[in-house]
């Protein structure tokens, strides 16, 4: 069994360089066989990649993907700069 | 007065074209420019810079500037990518800078994407191997065409710096200390301060915190999507106290292009 901090770390590099996701921002954590991911994403496509992609990395853990599809909504405001 | 809308790391998919064109459709409404703080595309495919360029065709007209991020180099078709922007009226800026004349006001934009190294007290050395030199020299090469680029527009009403990567330690707050290095440089932020623009913007910290200031006391803004939680944030400058601005009819006038 890889050491989890281990694994983690290569979920992490996988979900940065794997064209599916391309997301090196991602938050990745293995506690008692379960891999928490976290984050914020640009489309859902690439949220539902994330499972796809931890799987074939580490198909053992059990994925908790909790990653968000980032918000695109109209500004309700404005900040003036002083 | 001026109201600039400025997002960063809209990391555009192929998928995302409906999206891409509902998030920017209403920028008329809201602001009378538009400015993309890099990361523009996913993994920096042609295919993607087109979609979001397609969606920018109904801001046809209005003043467009924008930088690369790290994503828009994945793929190695930076060059064609930054071509795609171009072609569809956005002003890409790789340390140099562009003056648009809004209302009586010269709004002045400068720009790079910038890179890593750190901040003060504990910014990287071009010192030892090859390969760091080399990561430190990148930052500074950029740093010292920023600084030409700022020179040509001294003089602007309203001078505004945007970035891919941050010039603050403030805006990353949020994201792991340990990767400070790799998401910024203080350089940038020091040619903020000698210029004395009016506005930093920059993206990158997914994770960072959206306000924060030079040593000098200028605004920084981290635009980066994930930060704003909307399709783009809006800031108002005034530098005249209200009595000039508005309007983007007139044509833009780079002072530099590379």
């Amino acid at each position: 069994m890889t050491e989890p901090r281990y694994e983690q770390e290569h979920i992490r590099q996988a979900l940065a360089t794997d064209a599916r996701v391309g997301e090196p921002e991602l938050s990745v954590e293995v506690v008692a066989g379960r891999v928490l991911v976290t984050g914020s994403v640009p489309s859902e496509r690439v949220r539902e990649a994330i499972d796809i992609v931890v799987t074939e990395v580490a198909p053992d853990v059990a994925v908790d993907n909790r990653v968000t599809v980032a918000l695109t909504d109209e500004p309700s405001g404005e900040e003036t700069i002083p | 007065m001026i109201r600039l809308a400025a997002v960063g790391d809209v990391h555009c998919g192929t998928d995302m074209p409906s999206q891409i064109r509902s998030q920017f459709a209403s920028v008329p409404d809201h602001a009378d420019a538009l400015l993309l703080a890099g990361d523009l595309t996913r993994l920096g495919l042609p295919a993607e810079a087109q979609v979001f360029a397609d969606g920018l065709r109904d801001l046809r007209g209005m003043p467009i500037a924008g930088v690369l991020g790290n994503h828009d180099y994945q793929s190695d078709q930076q060059d064609a990518v930054r071509e795609i922007f171009e072609d569809a009226g956005v002003q890409m800026l790789e340390g140099g800078s562009v003056v648009w004349e809004m209302g009586s006001l010269r709004v002045a934009v400068a720009g790079t994407k910038g890179f890593g190294g750190g901040f003060e007290g504990t910014h990287a050395t071009a010192f030892g191997e090859p390969e760091m030199k080399g990561f430190v020299e990148h930052t500074s090469s950029l740093a010292q065409r920023l600084d030409a680029g700022l020179q040509d527009v001294d003089g602007a009403d309203l001078t505004v710096l945007l970035l891919h990567y941050a010039p603050v330690r403030e805006t990353l707050a949020g994201e792991p200390r340990e990767i400070f290095p790799f998401l910024g440089s203080y350089l940038f932020a020091e040619l903020a301060d000698r210029h004395r623009v009016d506005l930093v913007l920059h993206g990158h910290a997914h994770r960072g915190t959206e306000r924060g200031r030079t040593p000098g006391g200028i605004p920084v803004r981290n635009v980066a999507q994930a930060v704003i939680q909307q399709g783009y944030a809006v800031y108002t400058l005034d530098p005249t106290g209200g009595s000039a601005g508005g309007g983007y009819e007139s044509t833009a006038a780079p002072a530099r292009s590379e």
